[in-house]
This record gives C-alpha cells, structure tokens and sequence, in this order.
C-alpha cells in the first residue's frame, strides 16, 4: 500500500515524535521531582520557623540578644527558588504538549497494512520495522488522554509495536474498523488540542435533527441504553428511534457517534468516544442543550440562584 | 481609571433609574386606564361594524405611547452607562494612600480614600452582585470611603488583600461585559487536569468545607485517602498562588472565595456533571490471547468499502498520503 519512500516518511515521523515525547517525559519526571523536593523543604520549613522563633523569644526576654541568621530564611530562599524552576518547567512542558499535540493531529500509525496477522476473533497489524512508536510514545498518549495505557480505541487498541483490531472476521473489516478508531483518535486529539474546526462541522449537523442529539444526550446521561429506553425518553415510537441510530451509524458519520453494545445478545445502543467528544462540545457551544441534561441532577451554585 | 473618576456615570446611572422607576409608575397607571379604553374600543369597533361603519378611535393613547417610549429610552442610556462603568472598571485603581497600611488591636486595618466619597460607584459594584453598601468580597470591605480589611497580621498580608479585591473589581466588570476571566479559565483546566480532580468535584461549590465533610463525601476511611483531601489544599495552594480558590478559615476550614465561586460555575458549565457512561470491561490484548466469541453487531454500517488514499490519509495522516 505504501511506497518505500513514503514508509520511509513515516518512520521519520513516528521518530521525531518519539523524540519530542523523550523530551516530555525527561521534563515531567524533572517536575515531579522539583514539586517533591519543595513538598519535602516546606515541612521543614514549618518545622524550623516555630523552633526558631521560640528561641528568638527565649534569646531576647532572657539575654536582650537580637536574632541571628535565621535558617527558616534560607529555607523560604530555597524554596522560592524552586517554585521559581518548577513554574519555569511548567511553561515548558505546556508548550511541548502543545507541540506533541499538533504533531499527533497528522501522526501516521506505523501499523504495516500489508501483513495482518489472525489472533482468533482479533487481528493485529505490526508496525514497520524502525518505526519506534514504542511504550514511552504509546504511555505518553494516553497521559494526555487522561487514560490508562494501551490506547484504547474500542475494538481497536494501539500497543507498544502493533494495533489489534478485535472481533474483525476479515482483513477488509479490520482496517475499516481501524479508520473509524483513528478518525475518533484524530478527533480526541483536535479536542484537546481546542482545533474545533471538523468537531464543529460534525456538531452543526447533528444540531439539524433534535433526535439525533436527543439521542446523543440520552446516551450521555444513561450510557447504555435499549431502542425501546431510548425512545420512552425522547417520547418517539420505536421505529423512528432505530432510524435515527441506524442513520447515524452510516458511512456519511465518520467516526461514528454511537454503536451497538458489545454485551452478548444486546440490542442496546451506546455512544462512541466520538459520539462522546461530539456530544460534550454540543453542550459546551449550545448552553441551551443542557437545559434538558441539568433538569435531572445538577445543582445549583449559590451564584447561579 | 481612578474609582472616583467614574462617580460621575455611575451617579448618572442613579439619576436615570429613579427616573425611569417614576416613569414606570406611570406606565402602569396608563395602561391600567388604557385597558378600560380598549374595551370601550373593541365594543364600539364591533358596533360599527354591525352598521357598517368604519370604527376610528384610537386602541392605544398618545400619552401612553410617548411613556412606553421614554421608559426604553431610559433603560437603553442605563445600559449604555452601565457597559462604559464596567469598560472603565476594567482598568480601575483606588485612590488609596501611600503609605504602609496600619493593623489595630482587632486585626482590622482601615484604609481610608483620598479625596470625595465615591458613593455611587461602591452602590453600583454592589449592585452587580445584589449586595448593600458596605459590599464584601472575601472579607475584605468596600466602602464608599474607605475599605476595611479584617483578620490580618501584617501590613504584606493587607496589600495582598487589597491586590485581591482589585482583581476581583476587574473580574466583576469583566463578567458583566460577558467576557471570560483567564484566571478563572486557568484554573477550571488546571483542576480538571490534576490529579486533585475527584476531591475538588466533592466540593459541590459548597461555601465552607471542612476535612470531614470531604472525607465523609469521598468514603475517603484510610490515612492515604484523607492524606489526599489535605494534600489537595496545600499543594494548589502552592501551585495557583494568588489564583487559589478558597479562603482558609481555621484548621482543617476552607471557604471558597469570591474567585473561587466562579471557577466553579465556570467549571460545571465547562464541565457539565452528568452520569458516567460504564466503561467496557478492560481486557488486555497479547499475541496468541483466545478472545470470546461475542455476538457480532448487526450489519449497520455502509462503510466497509474504503478508497487506498482514504485509508492512507487516516492512518499515515496528510503528509504521507
């Protein structure tokens, strides 16, 4: 599928990314460190000012003898200083995110599409040789998805060396499972990264039928839920709700907003990280589609009455 | 901008509400005898009709025209004035001395302004948050001349406080402009982030929280889990600084300050509470793993048939493709 000069474009790009990713790390790591040293120095600090001070007390009632050169002062210096680096490498590492961010809006996957392997119900796809989108790379994407490693796409899970694309019966039905995860990964990273351009375009068309963020918001706020719950809700017949559903599991919604279940022998429908990410920036643009959401719930902030 | 320098709008701004008060005192006698009118009116009109005739008296007076008219001239000018005191509100300083603020015996210092009383600027601060004058903002006092600051030690601490109520006065005036506060945005992503997350979200926007309250909401019963709660405040204490969102009122009370409160209206409107979606069972994924048959989901999709180019573009991105 690839030429041997676009193989060799990705494996560049996976490796510029790995670098950029070393670099977060070393500065995270160096945080954290900073946060524990000064954690460390304030409870000395505390502990040093009240000896110090009862003794300046005892020194000037008993002797009339002014105070030397406080400890306590050179600790608080020490600590300035280190709140001084740590703001210092926050800016910094704010800005590599950023960085990593837009890089991983165009990152290729290495996986080579060429040669699927069968793992029972699953296939894998293993990346190129050279491309090292390792643990370190893999780890770090999901810190800023605020989740667990592996990257978990649904059917589709990004590992340290290969993707594996579960209960996909063939190559054909992998990859395309594998182009709906990455288009929702895609969309995650346009999320965080406030790049709200095709999120946009995909909110105002869900915007053009309130069943269809009807059913997006009843999905929010229930999870899982059968045709039947979903249409008691939004007080449509059954037909009308699995229309609607159906609409929007078709290629013209890509990634798609919800899907079917996975437990065995369910007709229930829930929503995709997608259909997640779409339906929270609804709420976030249109205040008013809360309404419905807030009336069960949420309460209200002395200021807000 | 000094806060006396806008005194005169926001006296104007008095003048113009008393009077647009009266006029609606007015309004609401007119369109009392305006009701009586119209059904004079109606019946006289039915009447003509009945004989054919054409009706034409007036269903609305002159008078009561000409008032409704001057009543939204008034609230047009009150808004008008109300947007320019906020505008210069947004840069505004306190004429306020130069010199080391003083502490009394009771903890209180007393900084009293230099030149006329401001009594309607303070009035109109006050109003935004449907306050009386003195108007308190996290213990900190505004008077038309003076401010009061309590429970402080030192004089740093007064300037601190001062630097807060500033900012707070901008903030005010930055709302009702219908802008964001970037303090406020900063800090609502920095809890979101942080690893703090759960324990600010039990604060529920609540006024006062105390250890136990959190401890008790957070089913938080071994010493690592209570060392969290107490961690939570001293280390965004130190990490936001000036931009930390509660008010310590004794050990182990917090209050959510004035900034505070907004960073958690913000935070619910960013972030609305809605029920978790119940996540999928993790299942760890290896070569040579045997995977349980599932039932497959019907065949919903139309979107098995993929170009190369389309497949190229989503997974080796842009560049490649």
């Amino acid at each position: 599928m690839l030429t041997e000069d676009q193989k060799r474009q990705v494996i560049a790009s996976v490796q510029r990314f790995e670098e950029k990713v070393s670099e977060y790390v070393k500065g995270k790591t160096e945080l954290k460190d900073y946060e524990r040293k000064i954690q460390v120095k304030m409870g000395e600090l505390l502990k040093v000012a009240e000896e110090e001070r009862q003794m300046e007390i005892a020194m000037e009632v008993l002797y009339g003898q002014s105070k030397k050169e406080s400890v306590a002062g050179k600790i608080e210096e020490e600590i300035k200083s280190l709140q001084k680096k740590t703001e210092i490498l926050r800016n910094e590492l704010t800005k590599l995110k950023t960085g990593l961010l837009e890089q991983m809006r165009n990152l290729p996957i290495p996986a080579d599409l060429e040669n699927p392997k069968q793992e029972d119900s699953s296939i894998a796809f293993p990346f190129f040789e050279d491309a090292k989108l390792g643990k370190e790379g893999i780890d770090t994407i999901c810190d800023l998805f605020r989740q667990e490693p592996p990257i978990d796409l649904g059917d589709v899970i990004i590992l340290p060396g290969r993707v594996v694309v579960k209960d996909a019966p063939s190559k054909q039905e992998a990859i395309s499972k594998f182009v709906q995860a990455i288009r929702s990964f895609r969309m995650r990273v346009d999320s965080l990264s406030k790049s709200y351009e095709q999120i946009d375009e995909m909110v105002e068309r869900l915007r053009k039928s309130s069943q269809y963020s009807g059913i997006l918001k009843v999905l929010l706020r229930q999870g899982t839920l059968s045709l039947k719950e979903i249409a008691r809700i939004l007080g449509i017949d059954e037909r009308k709700a699995y229309d609607t559903c159906y609409n929007l599991t078709r290629s013209n919604w890509s990634p798609k907003p919800i899907q079917r279940a996975h437990a065995p022998h369910s007709g229930d429908w829930e929503l995709t990280l997608a259909g997640e990410i779409l339906v929270n920036r609804l709420l976030e643009r249109y205040p008013d589609e809360r309404l419905e959401l807030n009336s069960k719930g949420t309460t209200q902030t002395e200021l807000e009455k | 901008m000094n806060l006396a320098d806008i005194e005169h709008k926001c006296k104007e701004i008095d003048t113009v509400r008393k009077q647009l008060e009266t006029k609606q005192i007015e309004l609401q006698r007119l369109e009392s005898e305006d009701k009586k009118k119209t059904q004079q009116a109606q019946i006289l009109e039915r009447l003509a009709k009945l004989r054919g005739d054409k009706y034409e008296g007036e269903h609305e007076s002159e008078e009561l025209m000409k008032t409704k008219k001057d009543a939204e001239d008034y609230q047009k000018r009150i808004k008008i004035l109300e947007r320019e005191v906020f505008k210069d509100l947004m840069d505004v300083t306190f004429p306020i001395p130069a010199e080391v603020p003083k502490i009394n015996s009771e903890r209180r210092s007393v900084i009293n302004f230099e030149g006329t009383p401001c009594n309607h600027t303070i009035k109109f601060i006050a109003s935004i948050l449907n306050s009386n004058v003195p108007f308190e903002l996290d213990k900190t006092e505004l008077h038309p001349d003076k401010i009061i600051v309590t429970n402080v030690e030192k004089p740093m601490q007064v300037v601190e406080r001062l630097e807060a109520l500033h900012n707070n006065v901008v903030r005010l005036a930055r709302i009702a402009l219908g802008e964001r506060d970037p303090d406020v945005e900063s800090v609502v992503d920095y809890l979101y982030g942080s690893n703090y997350r759960e324990v600010w979200e039990a604060v529920k926007g609540r006024k006062k929280i105390t250890y136990e309250d959190l401890n008790s909401e957070l089913e938080a019963k071994t010493p690592k889990d209570q060392k969290k709660i107490r961690n939570f405040f001293t280390n965004i204490e130190q990490i936001l600084g000036g931009k930390f969102p509660f008010i310590r009122e004794s050990p182990g009370v917090y209050g959510l300050s004035f900034l505070g409160s907004l960073v958690w209206k913000r935070y619910r409107d960013k972030y609305p509470e809605v029920k978790e979606i119940p996540k999928k069972p993790h299942r760890e994924v290896s070569v040579g793993d045997v995977i349980e048959e599932e039932e497959k989901p019907g065949p919903s999709t139309l979107n098995k048939y993929l170009s190369n180019n389309e497949i190229k573009e989503v997974i080796y991105g842009k560049e490649v493709s």
